[in-house]
Parts: C-alpha cells; structure tokens; sequence
C-alpha cells in the first residue's frame, strides 16, 4: 500500500511540472470590435477621431528613447494619455531598452512568437527579408486606403522624394521611417569656445589650424589646473570620421554603407571609399593627432556618457559628435553661465578645410531609421496603421509631439503659443519630460517646429552650414537576399580586415608606408566582387529614380 | 522485500536479456521515476535539439522551415575554411582557453588546499565568502570595472603611472595585454567559486588518515602531499577532462565587452567572428555550422583525454 502511494505521488510530482499554467499574454487581442470604423463603409478614411469605435489595446514594441535623459515611453506621460483619449487606442507599451533594443528584438522575430501587433525595425534587419519570412505585413494596401495624414505630407514638395526612399528593394513600403533635417543635427566638430577665449586664438578653419589650436590646448594647461590633463578631441565611436569629410571622404556611418563607405566616381562606377589615397592622407592625419597626445586615446570605445564626464571636468577641448548635442554638453560644463545650455560654451563650427582646399559636409540621408512595423499577427492592422498615420503625420500630433500640452508646457496668449519656462531646464527637456519630442516612433523634423526647441544661437551657428552642404552620392544601399549573401562571403573578411588596419594605422601600431600593400591585400581579398554587387545595386534600383 | 525475492527466485538461468532487464527495471522503479525528470529535460532540451544541426548544411529560411530550406551541403564549411583569418581564430580560441586553463586550473586548487589548513572558522568562512561573490558579479560589471581601472585618461593604474613620470599604456588597444586580462580577470572572477568542488572533496577525506600521518610523523605539507591531494585526485582529473572538452568554445561576450579592433589579433575568436557575420541578418546556418564544428573539435579533445586518462590512471569518464 505504502508503495503505491509513493509511486502515485512521484508520478503526480514529475507530471505536476507539466500543467503549470502559461503566464498571461499581453492582452493584445481585445474584446471589443473595430466595428464602427472597419471597412465596411464605403466612404473615405478622413482620419477622424476617435479610431475606434470602443476602446482597443494595441501592443507597441520599442526602444526606450534616443536620449537617455529623456523619460521612457509609458502611458503615464500626459501626451500619451491624451493621445489615448483622443484616438481611443489603448497602447500597451512594450520598451526595451536602447541599448540592446536590436539584439533583443531581432531574437524575438526569430522566434516568431508573442510579437508586438506594432514594433519598431531594428537595425540591422531586412525588411524584404521579414516580410519573406512571414513576420511583417507590406502597408501599401493600407496606406491607400487609411494614410490620410501621411498622404498629405507627402504630397508637398520638400517631401516628396521621402516616400520613395521608404520603400524597400521590392518597391513595396514596409514601415514609415524618421525623417530628419539635415540642416540641423549632423556630426560636426564642436569647439570650446570659452578655451579658445581664454587662449586668445581663434576659430581653425583648415585641418592645419585645427591641429595647432589642439596642440596649443594640450600644452597650455588650458583648464588651469596645473595637470597636464587635457584631451584635445574626443570622439564618441567613429564620429570622428568626419574629419575625413575635409579629405573628400565620405566615411561617416551615417552616409556610409554596409561597408562603411562608398562613393560614386565620374564614369557612375562605385568606388570603395577606404581604399583610395585619400584615406591615406586622411589616416596620416589622424596618426599625428594620437601619436600627439591630440585625440582621446579611446577614441573607438568612448560612449556619449563618458564625453559628458569629460566636459563636466573641463577636460576637453574638442568634441566630434552630433551638433545638437552642444546644448547638453554645454550645460554641464563648469564654464557656462547657466544650466539650461543657452550660453555657447560648446559650438559647432564650420567644415574644416582639407590639404587638398575640399571644405564640405556631407549631407545626413533623409530618411531611416525607426520604422514602425505591422507584425502579421496583429488582429487589428487597418486600426494599427490608423493609429501610425495619426501619430505620424496628423497636424494634431505633431503639434502636440513638439509643444507639449497646453498648461503644461505652454500658454495660449492672444490666440499664439507661448512657452512655458522652468527655470534651470531647457524647454525642449520639459516638453520631452511629458512625453513629447522625439520619441521612440518614427519621428519627423519640420523646419517650423525645430526653432522651437533649440536655443536662437545654435539655429544660427547651423545657418551658416548651409553653403557646405554636400548630398551624399548614394542612398543607403538595401539589398537583396542574394546580395546580401554574397556580400557577406567576401565582405565579412575585408570588414575586419579594414577595421583592423584603419586602427593599427591611427594608433602607429603599423607604419602608414605600407598603405599600398594594405589596398592589394584587400583587392586580393576580392574587392571587385564586393563592389560589383554594389554596382548591381546601383545600377538596379539607384540609377533610373536619378534620371 | 518480499517481492523481490520472489522475483529473483523465478529467475531462471535460461533468462535472456532482455527478461532480466524487464525485471531490472521492474525492480527499480521508483528510483527510474525520480530520475525520469531529468532524463526527458535531457531529451527535450539537449538532444532532441541536437537534430537541428542540419540546418547548418541547409541554407535555412524561418519562413521555409527546417524541410523547406534547401540543402548546401559543405557550404558554410567551406566559406569558413578560406576566411584568411581561420589560423588566427582557432589560434585565439585555443590559446584564450589554454591559458585559462594552465593558469586558472590549478589556482582553485590551491586555494582550497590551503583554506583547509585554516582553523579559525570565522575567518575561513568570511575568506570564502569574499572570495565567491565575485562570480555572482555580472559580467558587464566586471568590464566594465576594468575598462573603467585601465583607461588611459583618468583609471586608476595610468594615472598612478603618470604620476611616476611614465607613460600611459592604453592596455585595452594593446594586443599583447588582451590575453593577460582576459584570463587573470576571469581567475579573479571565479576560482573561489571553483574551489567550492574541491573544499568538499577535501572534506570528504577520512581524518583517521591524517591521524596516522601525524603517528608517523609527518609535516603539514607532507600530509597535503601525500594523503589530500592523492584522495582529491579524482575529482581533479575529472574536472580537467570536463574542462578540456570545452577548449575550443570561449564564450563570447566577455570578448565582446573588452575588444575593438586595435587588438582584434589576439582577442578575435571563432564566436565573435560568426557573431559579427550574422549580427546583419539571422544567419542561423552559419552560425550552425560553425558551431558544430566546434563541437566536433571539443568532442574529440574529450575522447582523446579520457582515453590518455585511462590508460595512466584508473580514473575516467566512461
């Protein structure tokens, strides 16, 4: 008798493990309908509110935000709360943080299960490749019929093109993407200019003067500590690519490539941008800086975080970064007058004129980034992408996104709109506070709205840009699968191989002479191939769209 | 009790195997449902997965499935093979976990035998304590600790260096210096929880043997010499067996928290090479193949070292 119950009881034991009940899904699928706004009326979608007829919840998968200093997204921030009343969609917010965003949402498409009905793409995915794949839905379809706001966009003329470029290598619209300006917020050199007071000298406009100005701060204890403390340039990454936009490179991640770099010479051939003279020079220059003590010796590794600390110690004298940043290492610095970054202790200057006279920045492309996927699961998608034109693209939203809410963040006086300061905080900090700015969706930078968040001297340091200016040549290149295959047989090799070098040369660690050996062991590497494919992508999808 | 006399009783000597393994498990039963738990997580999730390496002679697609996709056979394989960096990627891999080994095998050991010479128990304990809590330590802290330790700028050792009137070393851009940090900080990290097998090994060992050492007069360290670490022996060689099988699998995200490309010589290895291949789009085949290349590779260190181990000693695996 003893036995049997024992047995019992072990059975019972090991298949108890068995009925543990699943923990509960996101309540994704809801109970109400979208019957009163489904399809079945013939007339227009006009985007009217609310959405839905009764409430809906919709799960919408994303990064925790672009600045760490701004509050993650959540329906407890009052712009999301009155998003909420107006459309009558409940958002169930799904964040993951920014840094491992991609790797932890790429995981979670391939394993294809419990997907957010909305999410943001992370880098690095093909969106051809998703939709092959049975993860996403193409919006064409439903941009057609419901994409009331964001038809109007862009049906204007400065954004016409954007549209186009959207779209993936099937010609079909997967996701709208950000679209920034690039008149405003590009990776610039940022100068001390309270350093450059103090040393009586004044703004470099050649690399040549460049270089003696970072000199002249390393050795004239600038800080005034009596250390020998001071670092020059830093860098956050490889931002300080830049600089080889004075070398007639265009290098810089942003306008570079899977490769990290191509261009387009005269004969409409695609060249390789990393194996041309010009780097050389532009690799001989930034040798001298280090092996000077001139650039941050962790110039590949340092994060944005560790530039704050810097300025916040009035270590540096230069920063290689995105040009709006100014604002929030200026605050931080010990040298301002007050915290909310008005006063210009850090400002962008003007592209630095290269050996060679070239005296360009290269244009950051229009639009990418942050693309809002429709997951094939979603049981909602005509309300899915309502809500996405709406939140896109509808004067309602922008106008809320960028001035935050009335009460809040502004005023109403005389029928205009007027800012709410706090003391101590920039503006645009207490708009992002509540849940405005840029915010983990695909955003959009327009012209009329971008006066109202920075400071009147930074708009008219980056009005002086605007003669130097150059567009990139090529869009970033979209692939096919077999490309893409293709590429990486011979492309993953030349990567680590040029990453390698690249360093090795910089550093000193391997004399900047053997740069010639250096471009025959990539070509061996099988280059041509490389960009033979690039050149296929061009030909393909590039060339016709330019006639 | 009675049963199973009963049941040995009815066993005849004309029994063919297979009736004595019936009544075998017959017998057993309640020790077979306790251990059938395990056997099927085995199953379900160790080798029942085992069947998904064809995918890595497939060219998968999630979309296609595991039977849709088609068959590439040596492919992957075969791409690998001609990458210019295999020698240095099986080199770093082989070397990053050799000099673990060499290095922070023994130092467990070690650290156990002369723990157990400490009698005052307050103290021992509070030594083994401080010295296991590092492993509970995430890893990114722990890089983050060092990065922070060695920065040229402002860590700790560079700025103790410029006050001495010497350079900086940027240590993390020198690839000399990545396998001396990788390893050291890794033994920092995790002997005292290593030791933890060993303490109990030692323990284990019956006192009556130290008591006529002492009648025979031996020293302390002739005790240890000859009675402790002889009685841990088997412990110590399992574990090294245990170890080398996994010789050619160095994790890869320590080396991806501590490396850049200035040192890729000496810190690329096999994992960070196929991770950075497929971080683009999901290239499970790839990384399949690799991976059971890797398997292949650790598989047969095992065998062969068990077998070397058996042949010197009594003291094996199987």
């Amino acid at each position: 008798m003893k036995r049997v119950i024992s047995i019992v009881l072990v059975f019972a034991f090991t298949f108890s493990v068995f009925g543990c009940s699943r923990p509960n899904r996101g309540s994704n699928e809801s109970s109400s309908s979208t019957v009163g706004t489904k399809s079945g009326d013939t007339s227009a979608y006009e985007g009217q509110l609310p959405l839905a007829g009764e409430k809906v919840t919709l799960s919408f998968g994303t990064h925790s935000g672009h600045s760490a200093a701004n509050p993650q997204p959540s329906n407890d921030l009052p712009v999301w709360k009155m998003f909420e009343e107006l459309t009558n969609v409940h958002i169930d917010f799904q964040v993951i943080p920014r840094q491992s965003y991609n790797d932890v949402m790429a995981a979670r498409l391939a394993a294809r299960h419990d997907l957010p009905d909305i999410f943001i793409q992370p880098a690095g995915t093909s969106q051809a490749k998703l939709a092959e794949e049975g993860v996403i839905i193409a919006q064409d379809a439903l941009y057609e019929k419901y994409g009331y706001y964001t038809k109007k966009l862009f049906a204007q003329p400065e954004y016409k093109s954007y549209l186009g470029m959207m779209k993936d290598t099937d010609g079909k619209l997967y996701g709208l993407s950000n679209i920034t300006l690039p008149t405003v917020q590009t990776v610039c050199i940022m100068l001390n200019m309270e350093w450059i007071k103090k040393l009586n000298q004044k703004t470099p406009s050649t690399t040549d003067e460049f270089y003696n100005l970072l000199k002249a701060f390393r050795d004239k204890d600038t800080n005034g500590n009596g250390k020998n403390d001071e670092i020059p340039l830093t860098s956050v990454g490889n931002t300080v690519d830049v600089i080889g936009d004075a070398f007639g490179l265009g290098i810089l991640p942003i306008n570079a490539g899977s490769i990290g770099g191509l261009s387009l010479d005269s004969n409409g051939k695609i060249v390789y941008e990393k194996t041309r003279p010009e780097y050389k020079d532009y690799l001989e220059y930034l040798n001298k800086l280090y092996k000077e003590g001139l650039l941050d010796k962790n110039f590949m590794t340092t994060q944005f975080n560790k530039v704050q600390e810097y300025a916040a110690n009035d270590l540096t004298g230069a920063v290689a970064y995105w040009s709006a940043n100014c604002t929030d290492i200026s605050a931080v610095s010990p040298l301002t007058t007050d915290k909310t970054g008005n006063t210009p202790v850090f400002s962008p200057i003007l592209p630095l004129k290269g050996p060679k006279g070239v005296q360009v920045l290269y244009r950051r492309l229009g639009a990418g980034g942050d693309e809002m996927l429709i997951s094939v699961n979603c049981k909602n998608k005509d309300l899915a992408f309502k809500w996405i034109d709406f939140i896109y693209a509808s004067p309602q939203a922008i106008d809320t996104v960028n001035w935050g809410i009335e009460g809040l963040t502004y005023k109403v006086e005389n029928g205009k709109k007027v800012k709410i300061e706090t003391p101590n905080k920039l503006w645009a900090t207490s708009v992002a506070d509540i849940g405005g700015r840029q915010q983990p969706k695909s955003y959009i930078q327009f012209p009329e709205y971008i006066t109202l968040s920075r400071p009147d001297w930074f708009l008219n340091v980056m009005k002086t840009f605007e003669p130097y200016y150059k567009d990139p040549q090529l869009p970033l290149p979209k692939l096919t699968m077999e490309q893409e295959q293709a590429r990486k047989e011979v492309g993953t090799d030349i990567d680590v191989y040029v990453k390698e070098m690249t360093a090795k040369f910089i550093m000193g660690a391997e004399p900047i002479g053997n740069y010639d050996a250096y471009v025959k062991k990539i070509q061996q590497m099988g280059l041509d191939k490389l960009l033979s494919i690039y050149q296929e992508w061009y030909d393909k999808s590039v060339k016709p769209q330019v006639k | 009790m009675h049963k199973n006399r009963i049941i040995q009783a009815n066993s005849k000597k004309t029994d063919n195997k297979f009736e004595i393994f019936i009544k075998n498990v017959v017998r057993d039963k309640e020790l077979l449902c306790i251990v059938l738990l395990p056997f099927i997580y085995y199953l379900v999730f160790h080798y029942a997965p085992m069947c998904g390496i064809i995918i890595g002679f497939k060219n998968f697609s999630v979309s296609k499935g595991i039977f849709g996709s088609e068959w590439v056979g040596l492919k992957w394989f075969n791409q690998f093979f001609h990458s210019i960096y295999l020698f240095r990627l099986i080199r770093n891999t082989f070397l990053l976990s050799l000099y673990s080994l060499i290095f922070g095998f023994p130092i467990p050991i070690l650290f156990a035998l002369l723990l157990n010479e400490i009698r005052h128990k307050l103290f021992k304990s509070f030594i083994q304590t401080v010295t296991y809590m590092p492993h509970f330590i995430s890893l990114v802290v722990v890089v983050g600790i060092m990065v922070n330790i060695l920065s040229p700028n402002d860590g700790i050792i560079n700025v103790w260096r410029k006050s001495m009137g010497m350079e900086a070393v940027n240590f993390l851009y020198e690839p000399s210096w990545f396998r001396f940090l990788y390893v050291s900080s890794g033994i920092w990290q995790n002997f005292g929880f290593n030791s933890i097998i060993y303490l109990a090994a030692i323990t284990a060992v019956p006192l009556d043997m130290y008591e006529s050492a002492t009648i025979d007069g031996a020293s302390r360290i002739e005790k240890i010499l000859f009675i402790t670490i002889p009685s841990i022996l088997p412990t110590i060689i399992i574990l090294l067996i245990l170890n080398l099988g996994g010789m050619l699998s160095v994790g890869y995200e320590k080396i991806m928290l501590m490396y850049n490309p200035a040192v890729y010589e000496t810190s690329d290895v096999i994992s960070t090479y196929v991770y950075r291949r497929g971080v683009t789009s999901s290239d499970f085949s790839y990384g399949t193949a690799i991976g059971f290349f890797n398997s292949i590779i650790n598989f047969i260190l095992i065998f062969l070292f068990n077998k070397l181990s058996r042949s010197m000693s009594e003291i094996s695996l199987w």
